[in-house]
């Protein structure tokens, strides 16, 4: 309980901190929106100042901080300057776009790559687990950009199914497996894409853990009484090897929100991530200063499910014995 | 470095006089964690120049941290340490230069006291290195080094991870020698070897301080190489001396319950209290 | 060293030589544009024509034939090794205009076939490999330069400058580092010189991944000041910037090797990535990022692969370095203590 405490403590007192620092770094901007409003002759400089004292932009940092903060415990993240809108529902919006897209991508990963991981290990040497390593090895090679890119050369090409956007154009007169077959359609390259890179990654360290198990002393003396090979699995092997599988699903759940971006943008999803690029390329502060608060909220908050997860399930921790962390 | 010491030569004034030595231990960074851990809780102790004065004690007893003060590796919290007639107990990194290279340490594991990737000649040429020393001169000391410490020159050269344990710590000896102590602090200097090169390097260290007037401190838990090597003896526990006097008698009728189990613990049948305790030539 | 080790550093080298030489290596300005030839795809080379087979390579010129591009066999353009074509900077110090190779105008070889502004692409690869891999390079030294320096000081003098550091690692390396990237680049101004935007954005990308290196740092210098050779030497009498130097320094360059290997794909990646969204170096500057962002029309994605040349050479890059990477990995998890 003391330990979920602190825990707890420090995640809220980084979350603080991240906002101070990214409010430092607007201090730091030669560049804003309004200058960009400014060399437009068609905006006169009294409505610019109106504009900006609305949005309390010449307020000193410490102020428009401090008014920030008090918001945000409301719930409220301020204003979007390109939009007009506010920013909170705006984000809530998109970040329910792109978490729908990241969860199916985080199941279809995870599905694919403890079956792999865990046969991989069990066949050691076999050709599934050369071919799985050289696999993976590509995966996590090849970045990001360029597998997105490819693989949408190749739905395009061969006119696979649709791209762009989350709903086809007569989504609203569609019954409703109809339209939640659409939605899947459309999700499907970016959460092909990310399912890939994510599996990649996943593999290799269920792999890697399932192998050290496999290596064990306890494990070998097991082996030693006969048991059942499906057994030996379910009760020995998986929980013993789950640790190191736990850590990974919290950066798995930590990296929801913002680990999706450029595909994203690439396959053209309506994700938090095409938002928070055109509020970078228009400096639309807020929004961005929102985006990563909501992506940091979801990092602390992933990577305390790991650690409490894992005191948890591992009695070891909890009894504080010297083999355990 | 010859000498026709006599033992009395330079009276009997101690050259090392610890008084109220204390030190605490907290761990933890900025918000301390734990309970301090009182190490010495007040120790006095006098050395006299060219004897050795054994340290005993279970582990845990704060012999190691006697050491490391007395050695400046650590600052003590409170107490002085006389050493030449100056208390070097609370002096800067900066007034405490002159004094290093009189007092030397030499560690148990002679492994971990080197720089694994250094070979024997920069082990042993570092603190002639650091003082300032000309590479002409350097290797002539190296040289001569080696002569004492009984290792053929040849192997200047080579990594230190090649020597075996035994001939490590002569390494670190010459090392030490090298900088021309008056004290050495010996802490647990020869616990991790063998019988028989322990034999080897006591008989190695007694030489030498012959040779040289060396005076030691020797740090240590087993009561048979205290009592060869040793005049006097200190016992400790709980951060406190609880006897001292000199090591036949200590040895031969122990008054204090912890000196009784350290003995009770010791090879009885292999101490030897008849043995000439070589203190002076 | 093994045989696999010093077949992945020549791999590298392979690569990266080119680009440093780009402009000898290319033979053609990658700037030229050309608005006859725009999307031209890739130029044949032919050994055998009608009087037989020819020790030298030889090209055709372009010709706009009723399904795209044909191939002008009226006159043959031999491929000249060492050729003189428009003048350059070697190194961006000596000016040359010697080429590897080239052909004579009015021909045009485009190994790579050309742009939407007729700009040859192979040229373009090789500069804008220049630009993508300087970029991620010089973020790397940054990063580890920064992580380095604060993990070792940090891990020295303990105390309250570990605690403080191990407190600014842990918010840098929770920040969605895209985001933050996106962010930082956000609020600094979008159009700058091109000189310009490349310091800043190697700034940018080093500073956000200075906290991994500084963590790997300090711990080993945290395990090596307790040490006690470290012990023995300043009983020598050795300062801090001596024990610094000889004893703590090089148990570090261990890991700042590897660190170095497995950063410079992840921040060249990072620097494609910022160009492709625009956020990076711009036009006329070519970047293998703002080479790729051009496809981000279906149109142009299609029907023109041989664009698709800078992910391809992005690809290789990255896979030669994550090899050597896993290869330095195993080779170190052997070495005796």
């Amino acid at each position: 309980m003391n330990y979920l405490a602190r825990r707890l403590a420090r995640a809220i007192v980084l979350l603080i901190a991240v906002s101070a620092l990214c409010f430092l770094f607007t201090e730091m901007a030669p560049g804003s929106f309004f200058d960009e409003m400014r060399l437009n002759p068609q905006i006169s400089p009294e409505t610019i100042a109106l504009l900006r004292s609305r949005y309390g932009l010449d307020q000193p940092l410490i102020v428009r901080y401090g008014r920030w903060l008090k918001s945000a415990a409301h719930a409220d993240f301020g204003y979007s300057v390109a939009y007009n809108l506010e920013v909170g529902p705006l984000l809530r919006s998109r970040a329910a776009n792109t978490l729908l897209l990241t969860s199916s991508a985080m199941l279809l990963a995870w599905m694919i790559s403890v079956p792999v991981g865990v046969w991989a290990a069990a066949r050691r040497g076999h050709m599934l687990d050369s071919a799985s390593t050289v696999i993976s090895s590509l995966l996590i090679a090849i970045p990001e950009v360029v597998l997105a890119v490819a693989l949408l050369a190749i739905v395009v090409r061969w006119r696979l199914f649709p791209i762009g956007g989350m709903k086809s154009v007569e989504f609203e007169g569609l019954p409703f497996w109809s339209r939640a077959l659409d939605l899947a359609r459309h999700m499907l390259l970016p959460m092909i894409v990310l399912a890939l890179l994510d599996s990649a990654i996943i593999v290799r360290h269920i792999r890697a853990s399932v192998l050290e198990v496999l290596a064990a002393p306890f494990v070998q003396a097991t082996r030693g009484f006969g048991i059942a090979p499906a057994r030996m699995l379910f009760r020995h092997l998986l929980p013993a090897a789950a640790n190191p599988a736990i850590s990974l699903f919290g950066f798995s759940l930590a990296g929801l929100v913002s680990g999706s971006l450029i595909v994203e943008v690439i396959c053209g999803w309506p994700g938090l991530g095409p938002l928070i690029l055109e509020a970078t390329l228009s400096h639309d502060f807020y929004l961005v200063i929102g985006g990563i608060m909501i992506s940091t909220l979801f990092i602390t908050g992933g990577n305390l499910i790991a650690d409490v997860l894992l005191v948890a399930l591992d009695p070891r921790i909890r009894s504080g014995a010297p083999d355990a962390l | 470095m010859q000498s026709d010491f006599s033992g009395r030569e330079f009276g009997d004034n101690p050259l090392l006089r610890v008084q109220g030595l204390a030190k605490r231990y907290v761990r933890g960074g900025l918000l301390p964690r734990y309970a301090p851990v009182e190490a010495v809780r007040g120790v006095d102790v006098e050395l006299l120049p060219a004897r050795t004065l054994a340290l005993v004690g279970a582990s845990g007893s704060g012999k190691s941290t006697v050491a490391r003060c007395v050695t400046r590796l650590e600052r003590p919290d409170s107490g002085q340490i006389w050493f030449e007639g100056t208390d070097i107990a609370r002096l800067s990194s900066r007034e405490l230069l002159p004094f290093r290279p009189r007092i030397q340490m030499i560690f148990q594991d002679a492994a971990t006291a080197m720089n694994p990737r250094f070979s024997a000649a920069e082990v042993i040429a570092e603190p002639l290195l650091i003082q300032g020393c000309s590479r002409p001169v350097r290797l002539e000391i190296l040289q001569a080094l080696m002569r004492d410490v009984a290792l053929p020159s040849e192997w200047l050269n080579h990594p230190v991870m090649e020597f075996s344990g035994g001939q490590r710590q002569r390494l670190a000896i010459a090392r030490a020698l090298a900088v021309r102590p008056k004290l050495l602090v010996l802490d647990e200097a020869l616990s991790g070897l063998d019988l028989s090169t322990q034999a080897q390097i006591a008989n190695l260290l007694l030489h030498l301080q012959a040779t040289y007037s060396l005076t030691f401190l020797l740090i240590s838990h087993d009561l048979a190489l205290v009592a060869q090597m040793a005049d006097a003896v200190a016992v400790m526990a709980a951060g406190q001396i609880v006897e001292q006097g000199q090591t036949r008698q200590i040895l031969a009728s122990p008054t204090h319950e912890e000196t009784k189990r350290l003995l009770a613990s010791a090879k009885t049948a292999e101490l030897n209290l008849t043995s000439s305790t070589v203190a002076c030539v | 060293m093994r045989f696999k080790t010093r077949l992945l550093i020549a791999l590298l080298a392979a690569i990266h030589l080119p680009l440093l030489f780009a402009g000898f290596v290319a033979p053609d300005d990658p700037a030229a544009q050309d608005r006859e030839l725009p999307y031209a795809p890739p130029t044949r080379l032919h050994f055998r024509d009608s009087s037989g087979l020819h020790w030298r390579p030889f090209v055709y010129a372009y010709k706009t034939g009723p399904d795209g591009y044909e191939e002008d066999t009226s006159r043959s353009f031999p491929v000249h090794i060492f050729a003189k074509a428009s003048s350059y900077k070697l190194l961006g110090l000596f000016a040359s205009d010697w080429h590897l190779f080239g052909v004579e105008e009015p021909g045009r070889i485009a190994l790579l076939g050309t742009d939407g502004f007729g700009r040859d692409e192979f040229s373009r690869v090789l500069y804008g490999g220049q630009i993508s891999v300087a970029a991620g390079l010089t973020a790397t030294l940054i990063a580890l330069l920064a992580g380095t320096i604060l993990g070792m000081l940090a891990g020295y003098y303990g105390r309250w400058a570990d605690e403080s550091l191990m407190g600014a690692t842990e918010l840098f390396l929770s920040l969605p580092w895209l985001y933050f990237l996106l962010g930082v680049r956000a609020f600094l101004p979008l159009h700058l010189s091109p000189g310009r935007t490349f310091f800043l954005l190697t700034c940018v990308i080093g500073l956000i991944g200075w906290a991994r290196p500084a963590r790997l740092v300090r711990g080993i210098v945290t395990s090596a000041r307790s040490r006690n050779y470290v012990l023995a030497a300043r009983g020598f009498g050795g300062s801090d910037f001596y024990i610094l130097r000889r004893h703590i320094f090089p148990a570090v360059t261990g890991v700042l090797l590897t660190q170095a290997i497995l950063l410079a794909p992840r921040y060249i990646a990072a620097e494609v990535t910022l160009s492709f969204f625009g956020l990076g170096v711009n036009e006329p500057v070519a970047s293998w990022g703002n080479m790729l962002s051009t496809l981000q029309q279906y149109s142009v994605l299609v029907s023109y692969a041989w664009l698709l040349a800078p992910a391809a050479a992005l690809v290789i890059t990255s896979v030669i370095y994550s090899l050597l990477a896993d290869d330095l990995h195993s080779r170190l998890e052997f070495q005796p203590t």
